[in-house]
Order: structure tokens, then C-alpha cells, then sequence
């Protein structure tokens, strides 16, 4: 290229497009001096070579003249060059709006052309060029101007991720067709696609204006939109004008271009027709209206184009005007001659052959003849002179076009008012004619048009399929659509027609609204209509493959339209267009050449490189507002159903009564501990908390109490500790190993779905999966490892806090600090249990004294980092920490039974305040453990004595710490006995609550016997809990109960009965107790349901309500089978919030005073708004009785046999109703 | 691969049938209570049994496919695992709860 490329190029422009011809602008002037700018820039930059940087100016000077008005081309332009050079990674077009416009540099390095569709060069090229510069495209009709269309919106849509794009199409129906045909072809992701009409209301169009990126609009939305300022104009990067031969005038096209240059925008403007218009002088306007720079005009004869254009064949079919006709014509032209004399006679009108007039010409005439005599009076006749005859050759055309009857009609009217009624009503030939008229009306003849095109038709559905077949009948007249419709209906069968206009309503016929049209093409294309008769609403743009005869019933329109009406046919295959009668067709096919082809050289720093993809393209799915209802379609196929389907069905739906097989919720834990194989659908995140949860429940939470337990001692003990703690780790490790490397293997799996769910879950669940992720990391390393990752693990209480009290759970927040308390106790029993007593002797005694500590460190953790926290924890926490020192110490030094009491105080010592905090929960724990103090201290009393001595020390440890708190519990419970009664009454609300108080009730009762008894427990249960099969042995218990009650229970039982029944279960649970030690699954379990609970959601609560009802089960002994099930019924129900909450009230009303103890339980629920985490710790308490008193079945060696759970066979576990699933 | 989904008919006598149960109750309750008040319980609308629409009930044959297909699966897959050749009712409860937390 030599540097005089770019000038000579401008000035073919110059010669060829008159658009800038118009201007007279000094191109080459313009050119040079961009020429330079850029050079210079390109030499600064060292950057290309001389052709790039020409062609960079070539294609600055199309840019400019493109996006300003020609007028302020050369101010734009040396405004232009500069910023495109400094904005190196914009598009050509973006350069001043690069901030509003991120370009996506990798996208941008190519442009896609799909291959879907059979590539064709013309397309091709066309794409090419309309992607760099704003193009008017005129290609015939049915040659794909669409898909040039959603190519270059398509490549738009990906090189900015922001930008957005407007199609715009002047109707509706059009508007839905380029909408599913751009997706058909490109797939645009139909949700950034939106179609808006003007059926959309403002307000919920400027959301979509925000949301979506692609928009199909009609131009009329589209100017009302932007000014109105409610879609983001800065952001537009593509406006596609379809049928852009309207853009003349005020039409919304040119307002809308208007505004956004106003603005001004950067946007790539692409400009679709198939007809630019009959004179240059059209399609200049149409050029300058749309800001167009480059044109790409291919005609049918083109040879790239050729092969694509189907035969059309037009046949011009003469019909003779009917016999009727003729004569009123001659009628009208008698009317007509002497007013064109008289008119001739002043000399408005030229000496002229009265019959060639038309109202156009007069319309013309009339014009001149006005600009001419303003002022003179004598014009008041000659106005009206012209205004009848416009009216009278209005009425002759009509006659000629469209028979006789809008002919009539249209005189008719003009008969009844106005000044032609007042000249014409005495003129006798007008009558005449108007007798014709109503004459030849009478007679039913219409015009022979009509019947030559029925005779038309029916050849047509001769020869073609009429199922395949399409055809358009045009008329320009709603009138005469009527009247085709009529003809039409009397030819029957082969034509199944239907008419298609506009929605104005007219005086004589209403209009079609947009959804009535929509179904008539819709139907048209289906097939169920294979004739639709239109007016000029169907010439433009509907893209019906099948149709394959274009009738066009009055051919004196303009040229364009009649192209336009051509057009529909020959899109897929040949076709024909009949137009009938068709005096002059002088279709002045565009004298247009095709512009210069401007090289295609763009100055983009990006210079994308075409890239032919193969797009796959999901189903469109038309946007619909209603969903209609699906008529009932199965009704008659009820009857289907035969008698022995029937009877299947009464077998298992009976329509009254229970369902009698009922699958068990509960009967497996252990299988819940890890997510179970999915076919397709995935597990939910409910699924993985159930499955987190059960893992702590299952043992596998002794990992992170202990954990919990080591950390904390960190904390506080740092200096002194530091052996112990190693100790205390190693420790857990060694229990936990086992469990952990169980958990870890399930939490791979479950890993994926934990960190999916990260992202949406709350903090607290992140909490819980953190610790899931520590975990995760002790399996993959060793033992050490595994001590670090339950470091971190501690953590995971602390962020629990601080997530709820950032959440305003001041609730959450106390029970997590009182649950927190809690975990020291089970460490230490678990230490207890699973250690080798004797070198860890000593550690023990610091345990005893840690989980003090851990305590008050979590306390004063939560107590800096909630700010809203009550002032008066941190004063409590000092006094604890005050006394847990001393109790430590105490402890160490006693090492016997006398330690339990005094550590005791200690607890106690931190507890109240935390009480005094939340008074509900820790209410309720003191309650529980007073009960269970009874149990203690007798134990301690005689059990303790008898075992070893570093077991009695370590375990007096904790129980001790759980007596002082019954003690106060009592107390407390005795003063809340009052508060009982009354807050029985509103059952409803507490209906979990009490479900679990009424089991607490039970275990705790059960303790009680249990302690006295302790001799009792079953060591064989004992011996697989410390085997690790605790699941074995509670299956078997929880089977045990289960068994006895399905057979037995009776939920209808008289309440009498069922109290007496309780009471019995009481009497009777000390063997109950032996089985609960066992289970000492249960124990741990809750520990973990603290934890899991700290995620604070509902699933959790009916995953702690699932696990608390076995424990009940438990609880209850076989022999007392029937009140078990009571119970356990009415516990179930309570979680379920039926109704039969109110038996056990009742029933606790009734119950002795050791019940009434427990009663006091149910008040404190009541009272503490989350009985959930109330629950919670007591199932803390339960689990760390009976971890205790698993501990003394261990010790005391085998004494017992006797226990019942064993028993019980396995497989009636499987079909007990453990639980109403309510399924 | 897709088996053939619930019909459209049986899911809708079932439907019916729960619906009936529920309406049966409801009345019998609300006969109980209005004994005395109001006679004509049964005509009003309320008690009259749910129906269902067309499209809800593809999507419910749609939704109880899937549900049953995926609880197979599951339980085969457990039954798989234990070598054995039949889907038991254990089977079934093995994988109970996680399904009904998964749906």
C-alpha cells in the first residue's frame, strides 16, 4: 500500500455514495490529516507497519464519519485519531468510551462465524465488513440478512462482556421471529436475551434494560426508552435496525439514532433491508439517518449471490374490470370530466387526460396550486374542486383495485357529510353510479379479481400439497381482505384461510391484536391455516419458509412494498408471485451500485481473525408470560386404570387408617456418617449437615471435643501445661484415630459437596465444614498432623460465636458459650474412659482442672469479640477464673471422691454466671443434672469406691462437676414447678421441647435407677462400646425398644393408663439404664450435636430431634413396652407438632413428685425461647451421665448378663415405626 | 436410558385418594366441631377435595419418577455393596434419610 491508498479510496467513496457527496466535505483534507496523526503515532509507538497505520487512518475517517454527523466530522475526527491511538486495546469503535466498554482482549482476538448454517461468501463478506464499520446492508429478501444480523451481534456479545446489544424490528410479530431465528443461529444464551414490545410496561422494561444484554425491541419501545432515559444508552455497543428502508422521516429509527449520537455513544450500527429504497435521494437519507459508512448492496444478480436466489416467478395476470364495474366506472369518469375541465379551465391543471389522474397527482397539484394562491378567494372553489375529485378518483381506484363494494362503501360515507356530499348530492351521474353500485352489490357480484384468484388458488392446491403448501394473499384494503375472506370461505376444503391485519381498529372491522397475530403465524407456519390474506403488515420481514405463492391483489403500490411482498416467497424453494391486474409495474429496481469496496483492512489494534465455530445452540424456548394451562389430558385415561390397578391402589393408599409399613428413619446411623452413593440427583446440603452430624455422633466427635478440650488448654495453661497438653493430645489422637481416619474417608467424599456448599451456606456451616476440612488433613498426614489439625479445629467454636453474635443471635451466642463448658466434661471422660490410667494420672487431675479454664478462655474469646455481649459476662468470667484456679488445685491435691465435690463448686461457680446470662438454658441443665445428682452421687458413693483409683479420680472429677449443678438445679427445679403449670398450657409452641424433656425425663430417671443399681449394666454392651462398635450395641438396644413397643403400643390408650404405665417404665428403666450405658454412642453424639448445632440451622434441629428420640427408646425398657411406646410416640409427635402434646402434659401433671421434678425441666424449656439448643445440652448431659456410667460398667467387670437389648434380635429393628416420617 | 415416567392417571388416583382421606377427615372433624352451628358443612368450598391442574401434575409423575428412580439407585447400590442380588427393605433404610434430605 502506498501512503496514497487511504485518499484514493475516499475519494471512490466520494464518487460512489452520495451520502458524502451530499456533505461536499473535503475528504482528502480530512483523510490527510489523520493520515499524519496516526503516523506519528505509529512511529511513537514503533508499533506496525506503514500499511497498518494507513489503514488505521482509512478506517478513522470511516469511524468518524460514521459516529458524527457529517457536519462535525472534521472536529471529531482530529479528536478521534489521537484517543484510538491511546486506547490501544479498544475496538475502533470504542475508543471514547473505553471506560464504559471492557473489551475482552482474548475474545476480541477473533470473530466467530458460525457454521451451522452453510456458509455462503456473500454473508460472509457482508459480516466482515458490518463488524467494523456501520454498515446498511441491502440484500434481496429470503437471502439472510438475520444471520449477518445475529453474527455481528453474536461477536458484539462476547468482545464486551458488558456491552449490550439492541436489535430493533418494527413489529412485534417481527421482533419474536429475530429473536428466535438470531438464537437459532448464534445462541445468545437466552437468558440475556430479552424481547420488548410495547406490551411490556415501562418500569419492568427498564429492569430488563438493566439485566439483560441482548435486546429485541420495536423502534418505537426503543426511541421512548432512551428518552425517557430508562435503558443505560452508554452501554450499547451494537444497534441492529432491521427493515431499516423505514428510517426515513421521524420514523423511531431515526429518533432513536438521533438520540444515541446525541449522547454521544460508540456503537456499531448495522442496518438491514432488502429494499433501500426506489431514488438515491431514499437511501441517502436513509444512510445519513442511520449513521452509515459503508454499504453493502448485493442484488439477485450478483454472482456470489446468484446461487442462493431461488426462481421467482411473477406472473402479471390481467383481469378486465366486470361488466358492473365498467359501467359505474364510466359513471364515475363522467362525474369527474367536467370538474377536471373546470379546473383546466383556470389552469391548475394542465391540459391532461382526465383518466390517467390519480389522487397522488391531484394530491400534488393541489399542493403547487396552494403554495401559489394564498391569499385568493376564488381558491375556496377550486379547494373544493380538488377535493372532490380527489375523493372521486379515490373511489375510482377503489373500484378498479378492489371491486365495487369498497367502492361503494367509500362513496357512501363521502355522500353523508363534508363538502363532497354537498356538491356530489345533486349530481345525477353520481346517483347513478351509486344505484349501480348497490345494484351490482345486490346481485352478489364481486369483482372479478376475486374470482380470478380463487381460480388461481384452487390450481395452485392442484399442484402443490395444500398441508405443505403456503400462500399470502396482499391487499392493500382491509375491505377487500374482508371480501377475499369471504370468497375464500366458500371454496372450502383445500384453503384453510385466515386473515392477517393490523391492530388499529377501524371504523368498519376491528383490528387483530399483536397476540392474535402471533397465533396466526404461528398457526401459519404449524400448517393449521395454509392461506393467510394480509395487508401491508405482512409484507415486511416474516420469514415463512413454506410459502410458495404470493398473490398480490392490488398491484398499484409503490415498487418497494411490491418487492417487499415478493419477497416472501422463493425464501426456501421456487416460488411464484401472481399479482393480479397489474396495469403498470414499473418497479424502478434500485439504481444503487454497490459501494466501494473499502478494503478490509481495519485499523483495530485487535484485528480479530475469523474463527468458524460450530455453535451448539440449546432449544429456544419462547419467553411466555402465562403458561396456559394444560387441559387435563389424563381424565378419560382415568378409566385406564383397571380393577386390579385399583385394587393395588386401595391396598396401599387406603383412603382411611394408617399406613401400616413404615420404613425406619433411625435404624441405621452409622450409615449416615457418610453420604451415600447418588445416582443423579446430589446431595443436598442438608444431607451433608445431617451426614456432619451424624459423624459426631457417631464417636467420631470424641476427635473434636478433644480437640476443642486441647486447644482451649493451650490457651490458658500455655506455660504450664505444655507437657500435659502434649499428653492430652497424643491421647486424643490415639482414641480419635480410629474415627478420624473413618471420617476423614467420608469427608473426601463429602468434601466436594462441603466446599460447594461453602459459597452459599452461612458462616456457620463454613464453621463446620473448616472443621471437616482439619479433619480431612489428619487423615492425609500423620499423627502430629493430626494433632495440628485439631488445633485448628477449636477455632471453629470461637467463629461460631463471633458469627452469631455478628448476627444478632444473642441466643446463639449463649448457648454456644454454655454448651461450650461442656466439652471439657466429656473430654475428660473420654480420657478417662479410653486412657491408660495410670501415666495420665496426673494429666487427668489437670484435665479435671482444663475444661475449667477452656471454659473461661471461650468466655472471654466471646466476650471481646461480641461487642453487643452483656457487660456483665466478662465480670463473671473473672470470678470464674478466680475459682476454677483454686478448684484446680483442689482436685489435685484430693484425687479421691472428696475432689468430685469440691471441683464441683467450681463449675458451678462458672455456670451460674453463664446462667445468669441465659437464664433459660443453663435453668434447664441445672435441672437435668440435679436429677441426675441423685444418680451421681450414689454412684460415687458405691460404684466409684469400687473401682480403681485412678479411675475413681478422674471420674469423681466429672461427676462431681455435674452433682454441684444438680444441686442447684433442684433447687431451681422446685421454683419452676410452679412456673410448670402454667406454661403447659400453650402446647404448641413448645412441642419439641418437651418431647425431649419427656425423654430426658426418662434417661434421667433412668440414671437415677441406674446409679442405684449399678451393678446392673450389661458388660457385654460395655465391651463393644470400648471395641468401637457402640453402633452394634445401641442398634441392638434401640431395636430392643423399638420391637416391643410396635407390637404393643397403643398411641389411644386412656391417659390413666398410660400414667400408670409410665410410672411402671420408671420403676422399671434401671435395666433401661444398663442398655443406655452401653449405648454410650448417644453420649458422644450429643457432645457432637452441639457442635453441629452451632450452625444454627433448622435441619439440624430435626436431625438432634431424630437422634434424641432413639435415646429415649433407650431409655425405656422392654418390659415396659407399652408406656415406651407411649412415650416414645408422644415424643415423636411433639416433634412433629401434633396434637397429642397435650396427653403428656397431662400425664406429667399427674406424676409423682420425682416426676414433678423432672416436670420443672419441661418449664425451663418453656421458658427459653431456642428450646433447640437447650435440647441440645441436655443431651450434652445425658451422653456425659451415661458416658459415666459406661465408664462403671467397664470397671465393674461382667456381673450382669441380664441386660434385655441383647436379646432382642437385629432384623425387627428394620420394620419398627421408629419414626413418623409422615411420608 | 430415561424410563418411562409415572402416569399421569395413576399419580392423580393416588393424589385423589390422599386428598379424599384428608377431606373425609377434615369434614368429620369440622362436623364434630359444628355440630351444632352450621348444617351444610360439607357443600362449602373449603372442604372440597384438592384437585390438581395438568402441568402440576406432569411435574409431580416428573418429581415422584425421579424421587423413585433415584431411592432404586441408591438402594441398589447399597444392595450392590452388600453382595446380594435383591432390594431389601434395609436397603431402603440405609439410604432413607439422606434421599429424603436430598429432595
Amino acid at each position: 500500500m502506498t501512503s496514497n491508498n487511504p485518499y484514493e479510496i475516499i475519494d471512490d467513496d466520494d464518487d460512489e455514495v452520495w451520502i458524502w457527496n451530499s456533505t461536499g466535505f473535503d475528504w482528502e483534507a480530512a483523510a490527510r490529516e489523520i493520515d499524519v496523526v496516526c503516523q506519528q503515532n505509529k512511529v511513537g509507538s514503533g508499533s506496525g507497519c506503514d500499511a497498518k497505520g494507513k489503514a488505521k487512518a482509512k478506517g478513522n475517517s470511516g469511524d468518524s464519519s460514521r459516529q458524527s454527523t457529517l457536519d462535525e466530522f472534521v472536529v471529531t475526527a482530529k479528536k478521534e485519531a489521537p484517543v484510538l491511538q491511546a486506547q490501544h486495546e479498544e475496538e475502533e469503535e470504542v475508543p471514547a468510551s473505553a471506560s464504559i466498554h471492557p473489551i475482552d482482549a482474548e475474545a476480541a482476538k477473533t470473530w466467530i462465524y458460525p457454521v451451522n448454517v452453510p456458509l455462503r461468501d456473500y454473508q460472509f463478506a457482508i459480516t466482515q465488513s458490518a463488524l467494523f464499520s456501520n454498515t446498511l446492508v441491502a440484500l434481496p429478501t429470503g437471502l439472510g440478512k438475520t444471520l449477518i444480523a445475529a453474527v455481528v451481534m453474536y461477536n458484539y456479545f462476547r468482545w464486551f462482556p458488558q456491552g449490550k446489544i439492541v436489535f430493533a424490528a418494527p413489529s412485534r410479530p417481527l421482533v419474536m421471529q429475530q429473536i428466535e431465528a438470531c438464537h437459532n443461529i448464534v445462541g445468545i444464551p437466552q437468558k440475556w436475551t430479552i424481547d420488548m414490545t410495547g406490551q411490556i410496561s415501562p418500569p419492568k422494561r427498564a429492569c430488563f434494560w438493566k439485566t439483560k444484554r441482548v435486546f429485541f425491541v420495536t423502534p418505537q419501545v426503543l426511541e421512548k426508552d432512551i428518552h425517557s432515559g430508562i435503558c443505560s444508552v452508554k452501554y450499547f455497543v451494537c444497534l441492529v435496525i432491521d427493515e431499516a428502508h423505514r428510517a426515513t422521516g421521524n420514523y423511531s429509527y431515526c429518533e432513536a439514532v438521533r438520540e444515541l449520537m446525541a449522547v454521544p455513544v460508540q456503537l456499531r450500527i448495522l442496518a438491514l433491508t432488502a429494499t433501500p429504497g426506489s431514488k438515491k435521494q431514499t437511501v441517502q437519507h436513509v444512510i445519513d439517518n442511520l449513521h452509515i459508512s459503508k454499504l453493502e448492496y448485493r442484488s439477485e444478480i450478483n454472482h456470489d449471490v446468484v446461487p442462493y436466489v431461488h426462481n421467482r416467478q411473477i406472473e402479471l395476470i390481467e383481469v378486465p374490470m366486470g361488466q358492473d364495474a365498467e359501467e359505474i366506472n364510466e359513471k364515475l369518469l363522467e362525474v369527474i370530466r367536467p370538474i377536471v375541465a373546470r379546473l383546466n379551465a383556470i389552469g391548475v391543471i394542465q391540459n391532461r387526460n382526465y383518466r390517467t389522474l390519480s389522487p397522488c397527482a391531484l394530491l400534488e397539484i393541489r399542493e403547487k396550486f396552494r403554495q401559489g394562491h394564498r391569499q385568493d378567494l376564488s381558491n375556496v372553489d377550486v379547494e373544493g374542486y380538488f377535493g372532490v375529485l380527489i375523493t372521486l378518483y379515490y373511489i375510482h381506484k377503489l373500484l378498479s383495485s378492489h371491486g365495487v363494494r369498497p367502492a361503494q362503501e367509500m362513496l357512501e360515507r363521502k355522500l353523508k357529510q363534508g363538502f363532497f356530499a354537498k356538491f356530489m348530492s345533486k349530481n345525477e351521474v353520481i346517483l347513478k353510479a351509486r344505484r349501480l353500485m348497490q345494484q351490482s352489490l345486490s346481485h352478489g357480484a364481486s369483482s372479478p379479481k376475486l374470482f380470478k384468484m380463487l381460480e388461481v388458488l384452487q390450481d395452485h392446491f392442484k399442484t402443490n400439497d395444500p398441508k405443505s403448501s403456503r400462500v399470502i394473499i396482499f391487499s392493500n384494503y382491509r375491505e377487500s381482505v374482508r371480501d377475499i375472506m369471504g370468497a375464500l370461505g366458500n371454496i372450502g376444503d383445500p384453503v384453510r384461510a385466515t386473515e392477517f391485519i393490523g391492530q388499529s381498529s377501524g371504523k368498519a372491522m376491528k383490528g387483530q391484536s399483536q397476540k392474535v397475530q402471533q397465533a396466526v403465524l404461528k398457526k401459519f407456519r404449524s400448517g393449521a391455516y395454509n392461506v393467510i390474506v394480509a395487508t401491508s403488515i405482512g409484507e415486511e420481514g416474516l420469514d415463512i419458509m413454506e410459502v410458495d405463492l404470493v398473490i398480490s391483489f392490488d398491484a398499484n403500490i409503490s415498487p418497494l412494498r411490491m418487492i417487499q411482498r415478493m419477497g416472501r416467497t422463493g425464501r426456501k424453494h421456487d416460488g411464484r408471485v401472481d399479482i393480479l391486474w397489474l396495469p403498470v409495474l414499473c418497479i424502478g429496481l434500485l439504481t444503487m451500485r454497490k459501494a466501494i469496496d473499502v478494503d478490509g483492512d481495519i485499523p483495530h489494534v485487535f484485528k480479530p481473525e475469523v474463527q468458524y465455530v460450530e455453535l451448539s445452540i440449546e432449544k429456544y424456548i419462547p419467553r411466555e408470560k402465562n403458561v396456559k394451562d394444560v387441559p387435563l389430558l389424563f381424565y378419560p385415561s382415568i378409566d385406564r386404570l383397571t380393577v386390579a390397578e385399583m385394587d393395588l391402589l386401595e391396598m396401599y393408599f387406603q383412603t382411611t387408617g394408617e399406613n401400616k409399613c413404615r420404613l425406619s428413619l433411625i435404624a441405621y446411623p452409622y450409615f449416615q456418617t457418610f453420604p451415600s452413593r447418588v445416582h443423579k440427583v446430589k446431595h443436598s446440603l442438608r444431607t451433608m449437615m445431617l451426614i456432619d452430624t451424624m459423624q459426631h455422633l457417631q464417636g467420631l466427635e470424641t476427635c473434636p471435643g478433644d480437640n476443642k478440650t486441647t486447644s482451649l488448654q493451650e490457651g490458658p495453661c500455655l506455660g504450664n501445661s505444655k507437657p500435659f497438653i502434649i499428653s492430652e493430645a497424643k491421647h486424643d489422637t490415639e482414641s480419635c484415630f480410629r474415627d478420624t481416619m473413618e471420617r476423614n474417608v467420608d469427608t473426601v467424599n463429602c468434601m466436594n459437596s462441603d466446599s460447594h456448599g461453602l459459597g452459599i451456606q452461612t458462616k456457620d456451616t463454613i464453621d463446620l465444614t473448616i472443621q471437616e476440612d482439619s479433619t480431612f488433613d489428619d487423615l492425609v498426614e500423620h499423627q502430629e498432623d493430626t494433632f495440628q489439625g485439631d488445633e485448628i479445629v477449636p477455632e471453629t467454636p470461637d467463629a461460631n460465636k463471633n458469627v452469631s453474635n455478628g448476627g444478632d443471635n444473642a441466643d446463639a451466642t449463649a448457648n454456644l458459650l454454655v454448651e461450650t463448658p461442656l466439652f471439657p466434661e466429656d473430654v475428660c471422660i473420654n480420657g478417662i474412659r479410653e486412657g491408660e490410667l495410670s501415666p495420665r494420672l496426673s494429666n487427668f487431675i489437670t484435665s479435671g482442672v482444663v475444661p475449667e479454664s477452656p471454659v473461661d478462655d471461650e468466655q472471654e474469646k466471646s466476650r471481646g469479640k461480641s461487642v453487643i455481649r452483656d457487660c456483665i459476662l466478662p465480670v463473671q468470667l473473672h470470678k470464674e477464673q478466680d475459682t476454677s484456679p483454686l478448684s484446680c488445685e483442689k482436685v489435685v491435691i484430693d484425687g479421691s471422691t472428696g475432689k468430685n465435690f469440691t471441683s464441683s463448686p467450681v463449675y458451678n461457680g462458672t455456670r451460674t454466671p453463664l446462667l445468669e446470662l441465659k437464664n433459660s438454658a443453663i435453668k434447664r441443665r441445672r435441672i437435668i443434672i440435679s436429677q441426675t445428682v441423685e444418680g451421681h452421687s450414689h454412684k460415687s458413693d458405691s460404684s466409684f469406691s469400687e473401682e480403681s483409683h485412678l479411675g475413681s479420680g478422674k471420674i469423681p472429677g466429672t461427676i462431681s462437676i455435674k452433682p454441684l449443678r444438680k444441686f442447684k438445679r433442684l433447687r431451681k427445679a422446685e421454683d419452676d414447678d410452679s412456673k410448670v403449670n402454667q406454661e403447659n398450657n400453650d402446647p404448641t409452641r413448645y412441642k419439641h421441647g418437651q418431647g425431649h424433656s419427656g425423654k430426658r425425663k426418662s434417661t434421667n430417671n433412668v440414671k437415677d435407677f441406674i446409679e442405684e443399681e449399678a451393678e446392673v449394666s450389661g458388660e457385654s454392651n460395655v465391651s463393644s462400646d470400648i471395641d468401637g462398635e457402640d453402633d452394634n450395641s445401641y442398634e441392638d438396644s434401640f431395636i430392643d425398644d423399638r420391637t416391643n413397643p410396635i407390637g404393643e403400643s397403643q398411641p389411644e390408650v386412656s391417659r390413666l393408663d398410660m400414667m400408670a404405665i409410665y410410672r411402671r417404665s420408671l420403676l422399671t428403666q434401671t435395666q433401661i439404664n444398663g442398655g443406655y450405658g452401653s449405648s454410650s454412642m448417644f453420649s458422644p453424639d450429643s457432645v457432637t450435636n452441639e457442635s453441629g448445632v452451632s450452625s444454627g440451622k433448622t435441619v439440624m434441629s430435626h436431625v438432634n430431634g431424630s437422634c434424641i428420640a432413639p435415646e429415649k427408646v433407650l431409655s425405656t425398657s422392654s418390659p415396659t413396652g407399652n408406656s415406651t411406646s407411649h412415650k416414645r410416640r408422644l415424643s415423636f409427635y411433639h416433634s412433629e407438632g401434633h396434637l397429642p402434646i397435650m396427653n403428656l402434659e397431662q400425664q406429667f401433671a399427674l406424676q409423682s413428685k420425682k416426676e414433678l421434678v423432672d416436670a420443672p425441666d419441661f418449664t425451663v424449656d418453656y421458658e427459653c425461647d431456642d428450646q433447640f439448643y437447650n435440647d441440645l445440652d441436655l443431651d450434652e448431659l445425658e451422653a456425659q451421665a451415661i458416658s459415666l456410667h459406661k465408664k462403671k460398667l467397664d470397671i465393674s467387670t461382667q456381673k450382669q448378663d441380664t441386660n434385655p437389648l441383647p436379646h432382642s434380635p437385629k432384623e425387627d429393628s428394620f420394620w419398627c415405626p421408629s419414626f413418623d416420617l409422615g411420608i | 436410558m430415561e424410563e418411562a415416567g409415572f402416569e399421569c392417571a395413576l399419580i392423580h388416583a393416588i393424589l385423589k385418594r390422599l386428598w379424599t382421606a384428608r377431606t373425609l377427615e377434615r369434614e368429620r372433624i369440622e362436623a364434630i366441631e359444628a355440630l351444632d352451628s352450621e348444617a351444610g358443612a360439607g357443600t362449602s368450598k373449603k372442604s372440597r377435595p384438592t384437585s390438581v391442574n395438568g402441568n402440576a401434575l406432569k411435574l409431580s409423575c416428573e418429581l415422584i419418577r425421579v424421587f423413585v428412580t433415584e431411592a432404586v439407585q441408591r438402594a441398589a447400590a447399597v444392595a450392590e455393596a452388600e453382595g446380594s442380588t435383591q432390594i431389601e427393605p434395609t436397603h431402603l433404610e440405609f439410604i432413607l434419610p439422606q434421599l429424603l434430605l436430598d429432595f
